[in-house]
């Protein structure tokens, strides 16, 4: 079906930069339908989706200091749903590890008083969580979606109970006490060590045999076979490595925003590790493209918070759109295939 | 004791019923060689859906059908991905399920100005009450009707040439199409089909056994519905077994604090948190447990690409 056809396509550098700019305009694409679904969703419920778009758009991208600080947990579970997803495996728990993550940072902090050990520690669990989703899939057969998704529900569970029974506020006692002061890190610091992360992840990936290890496993399973990669242990380090990175991004929630605490139904955590699969996706599963990715969407979510403040429209609006646009890059090179047609080939 | 067992157990009936429609809707859909991942969503659409035209017509059965029609139709979308856009189905399922999410939500706060739950139903769908000694034990017709459907597919799948086809579509595609089956068809027909016996179970959740849609009221239980299409190893008689330990599970999450309440005079309150994660982590074990005999349709997940 999909041919190489040198000379149609004009030079070498043409196709390259019809390439590239297809890497922007394919996950745009799938946005811009899914805009215009939710719009008639959003129609049928009898909000206007002008007057919602507009808010969205022109409120959520105005303070940029905000925006970049907004959209650091958001690279780091993206980074936890890709880097797996490129070895093969599917990491849908960035969730649960986000969790997890954030719990131990949070109790570490107690103890040290110092936030790179609550990070580290932060991390550690969730690579720790999501080895298991591996270790079970590799050694067990166990479809990891299932136990990543049951994971998720524990985790959310466990959370909640240690923070109500065990570390809770003497004066709200429906929250965490709060990260001591010693530990508290600075927003922009958030941005930094998430975006440090995504390049760490890129050079990995793409730059050292690991990274390469990692994804022939993804590409294709017989080529790692026969050349004698040992999938299984590649795999389980994926995860960990996709883990690893949704823990830190739970880790810096509680360090980094105001006002440091956690609260028992997960309110400042609940749908980051979800959102990260449709960041990995529409990043088209590459570090950089992440980074890019978590802004525009973390955008769209302070958008939508004020959507909710403003038109009363709540703002799971974001979940909607999102949830179509992974839907719609689900379909493999939608616009190769059309130009395809048209006897264009790349 | 005894009186535990029978309540549990006839508590665990009603539990069941979702669990088993979504995986025998699941095991019809995978063995035609789609995986549908997004029963979650599916639960969750059809039982607000389902619950709103209850609301409107005041007739449960109709709520009932609704839901059916609800998950039918998502699955007839998911098949058009799976078959003709040959999309990759988990992701399809992935984002379908975040989409529904979003959407239940968006419908609840429109609707009813409610975030957090909807109002309560006047009428649910008729239930058999039997009297036994201090309790009442409640059992849904629909439950009943949900271990029939589960025979009643067991049979479409190994009896009828219906069955075979789809069977054949699940294990070699290229085979069937060859002896003049047309595939494409024959999964759409499946994943239609096993979509809206997940509807069905959606619409039970809030028609005849809640009585009102709460956010993420499904809780999971489209993935245990996987999980269990997995323990049974793709045989609508065994998920029926499944679906009830399952079931068993989901309701003890709840009745173990009460029971120990009342036994112990301990009341519960924050603890209970750690009682809700039962169903949860009795999943994974079972699942892990089972894992190494199963065998599945050889080309699930697959597209099939005609030449």
């Amino acid at each position: 079906m999909r041919k190489i056809f040198l000379e149609e396509a004009g030079s070498l550098y043409q196709r390259r930069a019809l390439r590239y700019l297809l890497i922007f305009l394919e996950p745009m694409t799938a946005f811009a339908i899914a805009t215009l679904i939710n719009a008639f969703i959003l129609y049928l419920l009898r909000y206007d989706p002008l007057e919602v778009y507009s808010v969205m758009f022109l409120t959520g991208y105005s303070d940029i200091h905000y925006l970049f600080i907004k959209s650091s947990p958001y690279i780091a579970t993206g980074l936890a749903f890709s880097t797996p997803f490129l070895a093969g495996i599917f990491n849908i728990g960035g969730e649960g590890q986000l969790y997890v993550g954030a719990l131990t940072a949070l109790l570490a902090s107690y103890v040290s008083r110092n936030f790179l050990i609550s990070i580290l520690t932060g991390s550690i669990a969730g690579a720790l969580l999501s080895g298991l989703i591996a270790f079970l899939r590799v050694y067990r057969n166990v479809n990891e979606v299932v136990t990543a998704i049951m994971l998720n529900w524990i985790m959310y569970y466990i959370t909640s109970y240690i923070i109500t029974v065990y570390i809770y506020d003497p004066f709200a006692p429906y929250q965490s006490r709060p990260v001591p002061r010693e530990a508290v890190i600075n927003p922009d610091l958030m941005f930094i060590i998430s975006v440090f992360t995504a390049l760490i992840i890129y050079i990995v990936l793409f730059y050292t045999s690991i990274g390469y290890m990692m994804r022939v496993v993804g590409r294709s399973f017989r080529s790692a076979v026969y050349s004698g990669i040992n999938i299984k242990r590649i795999m389980i380090l994926s995860m960990m490595i996709g883990g690893g990175s949704a823990g830190l991004g739970g880790a810096l929630i509680p360090l980094g925003t105001s006002p440091h605490v956690l609260d028992n139904t997960m309110s400042a955590l609940y749908g980051v590790g979800f959102m990260g699969i449709g960041i990995g996706l529409l990043g088209r599963n590459n570090p950089i493209g992440i980074i890019i990715a978590s802004i525009f969407i973390s955008g769209l979510i302070i958008g939508g918070q004020n959507v909710e403040r403003i038109i009363g429209a709540p703002p799971e609006v974001v979940d909607v759109i999102i949830g179509i646009t992974i839907v719609m890059l689900a379909i493999p090179y939608i616009l190769r295939n059309i130009l395809a047609k048209r006897g264009v080939y790349i | 004791m005894i009186s535990d067992i029978i309540v549990v157990s006839s508590l665990a009936l009603t539990s069941m019923t979702p669990i088993l429609l979504g995986s025998v809707g699941e095991i019809f859909t995978e063995k035609s060689g789609v995986v549908n991942i997004g029963i979650e969503g599916i639960f969750l659409l059809s039982a607000l859906i389902s619950l709103i035209i209850t609301f409107v017509t005041e007739d449960p059965y109709l709520g009932l059908f609704t839901g059916f029609l609800i998950g039918a139709f998502a699955g007839f979308i998911h098949a058009v991905f799976a078959v003709y856009l040959k999309s990759d189905q988990i992701i399809v399922g992935v984002g379908f399920n975040m989409l529904a999410y979003g959407a239940t939500v968006l419908m609840m706060v429109s609707i009813w100005q409610a975030h957090g739950a909807s109002p309560t139903l006047p009428t649910k769908t008729y239930v058999i009450s039997i009297p036994l000694g201090r309790d009442v034990i409640t059992i849904h017709p629909l439950s009943i009707m949900a271990i029939g459907l589960a025979i009643l597919f067991w049979w479409i799948l190994e009896k009828t040439s219906l069955g075979l086809k789809i069977r054949a579509c699940g294990e070699d595609p290229k085979s069937a199409e060859a002896s003049g089956v047309n595939v494409y068809l024959m999964r759409i027909i499946a994943t239609t089909v096993g979509g809206g016996l997940a509807g069905l179970g959606g619409a039970f959740l809030t028609v005849s056994w809640i009585g009102q849609f709460t956010r993420n009221i499904s809780a999971g239980r489209g993935f245990i519905a996987l999980a269990n299409v997995a323990f049974s190893n793709w045989n609508p008689l065994t998920a029926i077994l499944g679906a009830l330990i399952f079931g068993i599970f989901d309701v003890l999450a709840l009745y173990v604090p009460i029971k120990l309440s009342s036994l112990y005079g301990i009341v519960f309150t924050t603890q209970n948190n750690l009682f809700l994660t039962i169903p949860y982590l009795a999943t994974i074990i079972i699942v892990m447990i089972i894992s190494r005999r199963i065998k599945m349709p050889r080309s699930l997940g697959t597209p099939y690409i005609k030449e």
